[in-house]
């Protein structure tokens, strides 16, 4: 988005992005392109504060979600342990199987 | 699975193992993971030695009251509400003569179940609230289906384990329906029709 000077005026300008191509869109001049540029603006504003939201949001569920996946692959590994133990396997993540013999 | 066996090694009590034990649990994780019957038998004594079981039970304790602080958000209330319920769960799976395999993986039923409750939550709130962009939909909703997924997958666990490794014996006296597990015994009336 960006103001463009010709002569005594300032036009404003938005990008419009369709596809992987990115265009130009005129709006306007005058009071109007400029209420209309400080919406964009603000728009942009919220945009970029909901982006850093969302990755400490992301984080956070990490950090939460680290234990828990230990907690998952111990206790598998010792599901796995005791099947075993007790004669049955497995192939490939499926049902578990009593060995044959 | 590199990570997974890292995961795994980080459960092993400091100094219950030798040098060359330790060695050996790290180089039999992997395989085992995958279901190597040999490295399993071998690796077994050493998950023993390892007291893994005692680290296992802290672990979920800490992974639950994690949850449920990143769930209620210091509201006192809504904490009783959580814990309530985990305590009903946890009474409603736990029977007598539990194995302590069984009862680990009662823990990990009740902290997925935590888990997936809290994905469900934000998901929903961001639902009803005021707006939300595409990415934000997508990245809270594969995060309820993977909570999910991890709570079936416990639930479906503890469901293989007493199936296949608790025998069961089932009596039918008069209208009582009598379920034997191993040693526990559990009597629930006959439905008509």
């Amino acid at each position: 988005m960006a103001w463009e000077r010709r002569g005594d005026h300032a036009y404003y300008y938005r990008s419009v992005r369709s596809g992987t191509r990115v265009t130009k869109e005129y709006i306007g001049r005058g009071r109007v392109a400029a209420l209309i540029a400080r919406l964009d603006g603000i728009e942009r504003e919220q945009r970029s504060q909901r982006r850093d939201d969302l990755e400490i949001d992301r984080q956070r569920w990490a950090a939460l979600e680290g234990p828990l996946l230990e907690l998952d692959d111990v206790t598998d590994l010792l599901v796995t342990a005791a099947m075993s133990a007790a004669g049955y396997h497995r192939h490939d993540r499926g049902e578990w199987r009593r060995h044959r013999g | 699975m590199a990570k997974a066996s890292l995961r795994v090694a980080a459960r092993v009590k400091p100094g219950s193992l030798s040098d060359a034990e330790d060695d050996d649990f790290r180089r039999l994780l992997g395989p085992a993971q995958e279901g190597d019957a040999k490295a399993l038998a071998k690796l077994r004594p050493l998950l023993d030695k390892a007291e893994v079981w005692d680290s296992l039970g802290n672990l979920a304790r800490h992974v639950e009251e994690a949850w449920l602080n990143a769930i209620t958000n210091s509201n006192k209330l809504v904490r009783e509400g959580y814990q309530r319920r985990a305590a009903e769960l946890r009474r409603e799976l736990l029977a007598a003569g539990d194995s302590p395999l069984e009862r680990v993986l009662i823990d990990r039923v009740v902290v997925t179940w935590l888990q997936a409750s809290h994905a469900d939550a934000t998901y929903a709130s961001l639902l009803t609230g005021d707006g939300h962009t595409w990415a934000e939909g997508k990245y809270r909703q594969d995060r309820q289906d993977r909570a999910h997924a991890r709570h079936l997958k416990a639930v479906k666990a503890l469901a293989t384990v007493r199936r296949l490794l608790v025998p069961a014996v089932q009596v039918n006296i008069a209208k009582q329906q009598i379920i034997s597990q191993g040693a526990r015994a559990v009597a629930t009336p006959e439905t008509d029709g």
